[in-house]
């Protein structure tokens, strides 16, 4: 199914064997699961930010491409997001995922959905998650389901054991039953039962341990090591970790065992020997996460029993210093911190002195791995324990310390930490420069951590964060001068901490931005920051307070520093500055919405910056092309109005800045989401103004590329523009307004030339003969209503000859023809001029221009199908056009065409009328005799005996009906010849075949209906008899 | 006459006055094991008894008459059988005579002088016992109890810190400072390491304690140097500007105080060996001598917490920070993966009298008490 998506189907990495997992389906969206998908997408897709696709196995986040190690244009947001998103989900699991590109994580694959949901259905973010786990189940986790090993010890406990073993075996297994007592049994738990399986071994006082710890386990063989010698690192890595921590077991279990016994030196011994491991460098820093979790839960029982010990009076100090013999560093100092901390809980020492030794002591490890580890473990212990009191709170003791202290010791701690980190950038070979810029993005958080518990601190008030956590943390990042760590930690800044204080610090921070090293993206940071502080107005603004506490000019405040960073970033990117005034535009919209002037103001500043970099016309496709691009959408986008965005002077100007292709974009956009909103243009000035905005979509322009445009797509473009004409709408009374956009649009929309007018033109001049049918309406209430009325027919006229002009054939002469109609039917003075005038112009395109005997019949019938309608003609004017309408019947090429052209125009002289008649029809029965008489002849003249028969039977209808409508001319005998006709001379010639049958069946069928006519006389007086009509 | 079982003999037993109260401290023997002795002072008195029962009752024991003697001995291993004696002192308990049933005798030896400590050495023994001897015609009776001495030492006058800046030139410039040059044995050394240039990709880095013995004299000098302990202070390989804590509690070790010169046989010193360890496992190291001293334990010594704040090179006690060196740059021979500094000026020159005298040595920093 993830290789049947139609974006770069088949190109790879997919299989075309039905077999295989890959199989690609053999076409792109073959199966229906996938349509339904694609459906489903599309039909959400212009409202949808992100796509999710959630798989199995291996941890991954994974964004598009998956046919390409290219990466998508937005990979840097798609990246940023899926970030935060796995610092989420390890948050709560503690897994690690790997982000990145699928093709450049895993391999190349296509067809796959995120793929085409990005490219296909252009949505914005679009990623593929791989769940759990990293490939030890691969697709299939299992519970982890324990054997215990029970042995019940007096008769009480096992009767209980019995008692389960009888009756809830089906949530215990037990793997042998319980026999007497002090017989060990082994008994298999469900994960979700182990808690209380353990509580009632301990109600009932049982001898128990694990005996295996995950059964799957120990079913399941590992997997062997490849013979040919050399492992990959990855499994060189599971090696090393999986030896790691079966010490770590060993050792944890001896050092337990000899709590148990009160023996303190051997367990800190074994605790030491277990932390020994932490000093490895082999792991990579994933596995050596993986290591330091386990141990960490390990150290929390030596902690436990520490504090319990101590709590019952032994003395700390002595064990503080015991500690300190272990002779190296690593299992030293986490031992120094896990009774450290001990220490604190029990109070004995001062918890100030304390905490300022262990932060200092851990300057020892300078490799940073495993000192970002060690410092994090030392974050962790001590979360609980810091000093969170006010400088003035009477418990701030001397000794306990205050909040200052915390501040100190977090940011010491930060700071040594992110020096690590950021050496880490700097060690082993260049050429693994990515692979560690990887491991670092993994091992970020740690020293995020930092700031979290800074801002944790409930006692840290705005003035303490102002002057001294603030500027501390700033110096930090701003002195460590690495890219990596100053993005993420100024991030890490705007996220942590309250909107309110980053609203009192906004000067400090901004600065601190602009001396950040040139790589860091401070747009992006910046973006976060205006994003968090939008939100933060949306939020007090729901609460019913200003967004902004009035005497913070955010805004200002924002656009001023934005204006010096670029300034103080000469080479930055200029679309990372055009991002940047699109989350300035979003704070003006969230924070300021009335403000408008604004927006403008944006608009203008980006107009000033380009002028600065030179740039006369930007290529769409370029960065900042789709940055322009994107700045353009956001008050389309927010405001839903075209006519709103009238109001920005600058909206048009930063418009022209883009090339064709980005005009065009943004107009489509622009187009499309008027139509949505069905926002109507009510003057004429908007008009012009609207369609400047437009002019791509509706005339050539200078810069246009002239390579061939997908026929379709320009036909969707411009049916787009069609449909947008229908806005164009003044108030229901103003009528003339209405007059005047219509030219003011003709006048636009007349130069886009001649592949444009067909599609735009025609809706002018229905929307013009709409806007006549109004005037017509009111007529009592504007006297010049008939003047008028003319003047738009003429205007209409000239639409349409502007198309005749433009070579077109069929569609001015439907135009003219609708144009007669519409003017016989709205009645002024010369209506009856001009509805000739348009219908002797459909006759003269209809003779000059239509030339294919198909048109030509088609455009006849349509001609002779207005004229019927037509009632306004006096005679004078009827009659030649309804004789020319014949003349041109048997003028055309085919007899069978001739024919029914003919059998057409005799309803003319029928139903049509004219001005005299006064609606009534003509019922000229000689005429329409004549006509039937002459498609008789011509009918016959067709030489093939099939199409003869068709013809002749659809000729004995006509007949019927008019003999049944009561034309006198025509008569039983005229039927009559005509079946014989048929019957007689032509079926007999006919061969059988399906043709055959047709024609008999058809004929049979109209037979039937005068055998039934026949037999049943009507009582009414005025149908004719059909007396005497021979069927047989 | 007792090879054939005939003769009389005896058992000597010498019980000293306050046996069951006396402290007892452990000392090494020669094999390597440890045994607890009672434990003596400088000045002390020496008295007791000693009994001597004999082996068969009702026979008479003749002897040539009774003494015991207290001795200090040095011992050197490789001159065995010519033991210097330092201390004798003998007294006699019986004349020659005979003895008829089990005797016992009082012996005092008055505020004996007792100038060294108990050594076991790799080299050289030094010990202090008592012995009795019951004078024979063929073979004397002979019972030897050994006795734990330790010598205890005042505070010291002087005890200004180690702080010295070495390096290699344009590789590694470090400054360390050990809080002082004179510890007692359960002190604690508190320093730092400040790091001013690095350009080598250090591994770790560890303070070893090393005990030289030195015994012998003129061209006959042997020295042993054995590491007592080593302990790694760095893990991994700082930048300029980092500086490095280092606290290490003597407690643990098996140390002896300093002995200088003793009766001109025998010395043992001990230096703090800073060792740094490059990953291509060459080695760096700066070894400074520190004086070790026992203190009398009566107070129980609080614990140290804050590490002594390092004084960047440029404040105070400029004068001990001309002592700065250069350490010349490795010799490039295979086997000298060791690079010394160069022999160090004048160990410690002369404390200026301006430095202010350490009030509360050993007795912990005060400000760190709860």
């Amino acid at each position: 199914m993830n290789r049947n998506f139609d974006f770069h189907w088949d190109e790879g990495g997919s299989s075309d064997l039905p077999c295989a997992e890959t199989y690609n389906g053999g076409a792109a969206f073959s199966e229906i699961e996938s349509r339904i998908i694609r459906d489903t997408i599309l039909g959400i897709a212009n409202q949808t930010l992100v796509y999710l696709t959630v798989h199995s196995y291996g941890q991954y986040w994974l964004t598009p491409w998956g046919y390409t190690a290219d990466l998508p244009a937005n990979y840097d947001q798609l990246y940023d997001l899926a970030v935060r998103a796995v610092d989420k989900l390890t948050a709560v699991y503690g897994t690690q995922y790997t982000i990145g590109s699928s093709t450049n994580v895993l391999y190349v694959n296509t067809g796959p959905s995120d793929d085409w949901a990005m490219g296909g259905a252009g949505i914005p973010y679009a990623y593929t998650l791989e769940l759990r786990d990293t490939g030890k189940y691969g697709f299939e986790l299992p519970a982890e389901y324990q054997v215990y090993q029970v042995k019940a010890k007096d008769r009480v406990s096992f009767d209980v054991l019995v008692k389960l073993y009888n009756e809830r075996s089906d949530v215990y297994d037990f793997w042998t039953e319980p026999r007497y007592v002090d017989f060990t049994t082994d008994v298999m738990v469900p994960p979700a039962f182990t808690k209380t399986f353990v509580d009632v071994l301990e109600a009932f006082n049982m001898e128990y341990h694990i005996k295996i710890d995950d059964v799957q386990h120990t079913i399941i063989p590992m997997p062997t090591m490849s013979k040919s010698g050399s492992m990959s690192p990855l499994e060189d890595q599971d090696k090393l970790l999986d030896e790691a921590l079966s010490v770590v077991k060993v050792q944890a279990l001896q050092m337990k065992r000899c709590l148990d016994k009160r023996k303190l030196m051997d367990a800190l011994k074994h605790a030491s020997t277990m932390l020994g491991e932490l000093r490895t460098s082999l792991l990579s820093p994933k596995s050596y996460y993986e290591l330091y979790m386990a141990i960490c839960d390990e150290l929390q029982h030596l902690e436990m029993y520490l504090l319990d010990e101590f709590q019952n009076g032994r003395k700390v100090a002595d064990l503080y210093e015991l500690v300190q013999y272990a002779g190296n560093i690593i299992p030293r100092l986490y031992l120094l911190v896990t009774v450290g901390v001990v220490y604190i809980k029990t109070n004995e020492q001062s918890r100030r002195d304390i905490l300022r030794d262990l932060v200092e002591m851990c300057r020892g490890v300078q490799h940073p791995l495993r000192g970002l580890f060690l410092r994090n473990y030392l974050l962790q212990c001590t979360r609980n324990l810091l000093p969170d009191l006010a400088e003035n709170d009477p418990l701030a003791t001397e000794s306990y310390g205050n909040v200052r202290d915390a501040v100190d010791f977090i940011q010491l701690n930060f700071s040594e930490m992110n020096k690590l980190w950021v050496r880490m950038a700097y060690q082993g070979h260049s050429r693994d420069k990515e692979r560690r810029e990887r491991e670092r993005q993994e091992l970020r958080l740690l020293v995020g951590t930092n700031l979290v518990r800074l801002a944790q601190l409930d006692s840290v008030d705005v003035e303490l964060y102002k002057k001294v956590v603030l500027p501390g943390i700033l110096e930090q990042v701003v002195s460590c001068r690495d890219a990596l760590a100053q993005e993420y930690l100024m991030e890490c800044i705007i996220q942590v901490f309250p909107d309110e204080v980053h609203l009192d610090t906004l000067h400090t921070y901004l600065k601190a931005c602009a001396e950040l090293h040139t790589d860091v993206k401070v747009h992006v940071i910046l973006v976060a920051l205006v994003e968090r502080l939008a939100a933060y107005g949306q939020r007090q603004q729901a609460l019913g307070q200003p967004p902004i506490p009035p005497h913070i000019p955010l805004f200002d405040i924002f656009s001023d520093q934005i204006g010096n960073i670029a300034q103080a970033r000469p080479e930055m990117p200029s679309e990372n500055l055009v991002s940047l005034q699109v989350s300035l535009i979003s704070l003006a919209f969230r924070c300021y919405p009335e403000k408008i002037n604004l927006v403008d103001k944006v608009l203008e500043s980006t107009l000033v910056a380009l002028d600065k970099i030179a740039v006369e016309k930007v290529d769409f496709d370029s960065a900042l092309g789709k940055e322009l691009n994107r700045l353009l959408r956001m008050p389309i986008s927010h405001y839903n109005s075209l006519v709103t965005l009238l109001q920005l002077p600058h909206f048009g100007q930063v418009l022209q800045r883009l090339d064709f292709n980005g005009r065009k974009s943004v107009a489509l956009h622009l187009v499309n989401n008027a139509l949505d909103n069905e926002t109507y243009i009510t003057t004429q000035e908007h008009v012009d103004a609207v369609l400047n905005m437009l002019a791509p979509l509706i005339c050539d322009q200078p810069d246009q590329v002239l390579t061939g445009q997908d026929a379709e797509d320009f036909a969707e473009e411009q049916n787009l523009m069609a449909r947008m004409i229908h806005l164009l709408a003044a108030e229901d009374t103003d009528l003339d307004q209405q007059y005047r956009m219509l030219t003011s649009a003709r006048k636009q929309f007349g130069a886009g030339g001649a592949r444009r007018i067909p599609f735009t033109l025609p809706p002018l001049i229905y929307e013009a003969f709409k806007l006549a049918r109004k005037y017509f309406d009111v007529r009592q209430e504007d006297e010049l209503w008939e003047k008028k009325c003319e003047k738009i027919f003429t205007f209409c006229h000239q639409c349409i000859a502007a198309l005749v002009k433009a070579e077109l054939a069929e569609l001015p002469l439907r135009l003219f023809l609708q144009g007669a109609l519409a003017a016989s039917q709205i009645i002024f003075g010369t209506h009856e001029t001009l509805a000739y005038e348009f219908i002797s112009q459909a006759f003269t395109l209809y003779e000059e221009e239509i030339s294919d005997s198909k048109a030509q019949f088609a455009a006849l019938t349509l001609m002779a199908a207005s004229l019927e309608k037509l009632d306004c003609f006096s005679e004078e004017n009827s009659a030649p056009v309804r004789s020319k309408c014949a003349l041109l019947a048997s003028a055309l090429l085919r007899k069978p065409d001739q024919c029914r052209a003919l059998i057409l125009v005799s309803n003319l002289f029928w139903s049509s009328t004219t001005k005299e008649l006064e609606g009534k029809p003509m019922r000229d029965g000689k005429k329409v005799l004549e006509c039937l008489r002459k498609a008789g002849k011509v009918a016959t003249e067709c030489l093939d005996p099939g199409v003869q028969a068709q013809l002749i039977v659809e000729l004995v209808n006509v007949y019927v009906h008019f003999f049944h409508q009561g034309n006198q001319h025509i008569t039983v005998t005229h039927i009559n010849e005509l079946i014989s006709k048929v019957r007689q001379d032509l079926l007999p010639q006919l061969e059988n075949s399906d043709e055959k049958e047709l024609i008999e069946r058809h004929l049979g069928a109209s037979c039937e209906m005068l055998r039934h006519r026949r037999d049943n006389p009507s009582t009414t007086s005025d149908t004719p008899s059909y007396q005497g009509i021979i069927l047989d | 006459m007792s090879f054939f079982g005939f003769g009389q003999s005896a058992e000597i037993d010498i019980i000293l006055d306050g046996a069951a109260t006396r402290r007892t401290a452990e000392v090494k023997t020669e094999d390597g094991k440890k045994e607890r002795l009672f434990l003596f002072f400088d000045g002390e008195s020496l008295s007791g008894k000693v009994n001597i029962t004999l082996k068969r009752p009702g026979y008479k024991l003749e002897h040539q008459g009774i003494k015991i003697e207290f001795l200090g001995q040095i011992e050197l291993y490789y001159d065995r059988g010519n033991q210097h004696e330092f201390t004798s002192l003998v007294k006699e308990l019986a004349r020659p005579g005979e003895l008829h049933h089990n005797t016992s005798y009082d012996f005092d030896f008055n505020q004996v002088e007792k100038p060294y400590e108990v050594y076991t050495g790799t080299n050289v023994k030094l010990r202090y016992f008592l012995r009795v001897t019951v004078v024979r015609r063929l073979t004397d009776l002979v019972k030897e109890v050994d006795l734990a001495v330790h010598t205890l030492s005042s505070y010291p006058e002087m005890n200004s810190s180690i702080k010295m800046e070495v390096g290699i030139e344009d590789s590694l410039h470090i400054e360390f400072e050990y809080n002082k040059s004179k510890y007692h044995l359960k002190d604690v050394i508190v320093g730092k390491i400040y790091f001013l240039l690095v350009r080598i990709k250090i591994r770790h880095m560890e303070i070893a304690i090393i005990r030289r013995e030195t015994t012998g004299s003129g061209p006959n000098v042997f020295n042993e140097n054995e590491t007592i302990a080593k302990y790694e202070i760095m893990d991994g390989s700082p930048v300029r500007g980092e500086s490095i804590p280092i606290r290490v509690f003597l407690a643990g070790y098996d140390l002896t105080p300093t002995m200088r010169d003793i009766n001109k046989k025998f010395s043992v010193r001990y230096y703090l060996n800073l060792v740094l360890v490059d990953e291509e496992e060459r080695r760096y190291f700066k070894q400074q001598e520190i004086t070790l001293w026992r203190k009398g334990d009566r107070i129980r010594k609080s614990l140290q917490m804050a590490p002594v704040p390092v004084t960047t090179p440029t404040n105070g006690e400029s004068d001990q920070l001309q002592a700065f060196e250069k350490i010349p740059t490795p010799v490039s021979e295979e086997a000298s993966l060791e690079d010394s500094p160069t022999e160090e000026p004048p160990p410690n020159p002369a404390p200026s009298e301006d430095i202010p005298r350490v009030e509360s040595y050993a007795e912990g920093v005060p400000t760190e008490d709860a």
